[in-house]
């Protein structure tokens, strides 16, 4: 009995640090600009989910496609129905490694430069990617900021009208992590 | 010269309608493209359902519940069980039934003031947005997404 109870608390503790190390958000902010010979495009997403461990620097996106809004409601639904098809492919992830995490100090606050790899799925295709960006400590907060180009063709999204949208895609990413409590 | 002058009206005719069919053209183009989105409070939600049902079907199997919600618009009520505001200009209101890990989350139009709502933790609410999709997290727990909410009923 005292044996199993035993375990039940190291599980418990474990599991219980294991929280400690995560921040997370529901919030995060993902937006993209395309520019074309005819027209600007950009649109924004504030319903990224982002999870971050600080102990082994892993973390991971999920982004609901169908969450970007754009100014126009035309372009709004061809980038649903025509380039990302998001009815079947609703989401986009990231699941990936901070490589130079043994550089940032999470307990202290500062501005550290980041380099991350991963794998990025869009449109069903996966992809190994790699990134910068800057991850802020600011008390109990974190926000990871990065800018990423994206090819449409990579992720076999047909673009049949390069004059009105770029094949090559700037996004944006701005995220400010919580603690997991 | 009778003949003649009835012809000119008749192509001076023919022109003017080619002209408005035309400018007719140009302006549903320009209308069209410009279209903004429509703001929710003006349209009738496709799906009306309570919170903890939505849950429970994208819990139960999300691509069959992404075949029924994703991209329309869904009126669901619950109970507030959360108020965030992650920006000044982004209000989001967690609704659900009484299960602790499952939850509606309702980003709310820019438009929405939340002054104008009293918005109690527990208290009943009707809100209406465009599903967008599920996240399922076994350390954040599942979440049904809807956006560019407004509130429905509620105080």
């Amino acid at each position: 009995m005292k044996h199993v109870l035993m375990c039940v608390a190291v599980v418990f503790i474990t599991s219980f640090a294991n929280a400690q190390d995560k921040f997370f958000t529901k919030s995060g902010k993902i937006s993209f600009y395309s520019k074309a010979a005819i027209e600007d495009i950009e649109a924004v997403n504030k319903t990224t989910t982002v999870v971050m461990d600080i102990q082994t620097g892993e973390f991971q996106f999920s982004v609901p496609m169908k969450g970007f809004e754009f100014r126009k409601a035309l372009m709004q639904e061809h980038f649903n129905e025509n380039y990302i098809e998001s009815d079947k492919y609703p989401k986009s992830d990231f699941k990936g490694v901070i490589v130079n995490s043994s550089d940032i100090n999470f307990k202290k606050n500062g501005t550290y430069d980041a380099k991350a790899k991963g794998k990025l799925t869009i449109h069903g295709v996966t992809k190994d990617i790699e990134a910068e960006g800057k991850i802020v400590v600011s008390e109990t907060k974190i926000a990871l900021s990065s800018v990423i180009n994206v090819s449409l063709p990579d992720y076999n999204i047909k673009n049949d009208k390069v004059n009105n949208i770029s094949n090559n895609i700037k996004v944006t990413i701005d995220c400010l992590l919580e603690p997991f409590q | 010269m009778e003949r003649k002058t009835t012809s000119m009206k008749k192509s001076r005719v023919i022109f003017l309608i080619i002209a408005v069919v035309l400018l007719a053209g140009i302006l549903f183009v320009y209308r069209e493209y410009n279209r903004p989105n429509k703001v929710l409070s003006e349209v009738e939600a496709a799906v009306k359902i309570p919170a903890s049902e939505l849950s429970a079907s994208y819990a139960g199997n999300d691509s069959l519940a992404n075949l029924k919600f994703l991209g329309k618009i869904v009126e669901v009520d619950g109970i507030i069980k959360k108020v965030e505001t992650p920006e000044d200009n982004i209000s989001i209101i967690v609704v659900g039934g009484k299960e602790a890990m499952s939850s509606v989350r309702c980003t709310m139009d820019s438009s929405f003031n939340r002054q104008s709502f009293s918005l109690v933790k527990g208290a009943p609410v009707s809100i209406k947005g465009i599903c967008t999709g599920y996240n399922a997290d076994e350390l954040l727990g599942s979440d049904v997404l809807l956006n560019r909410c407004v509130i429905v009923n509620g105080k």
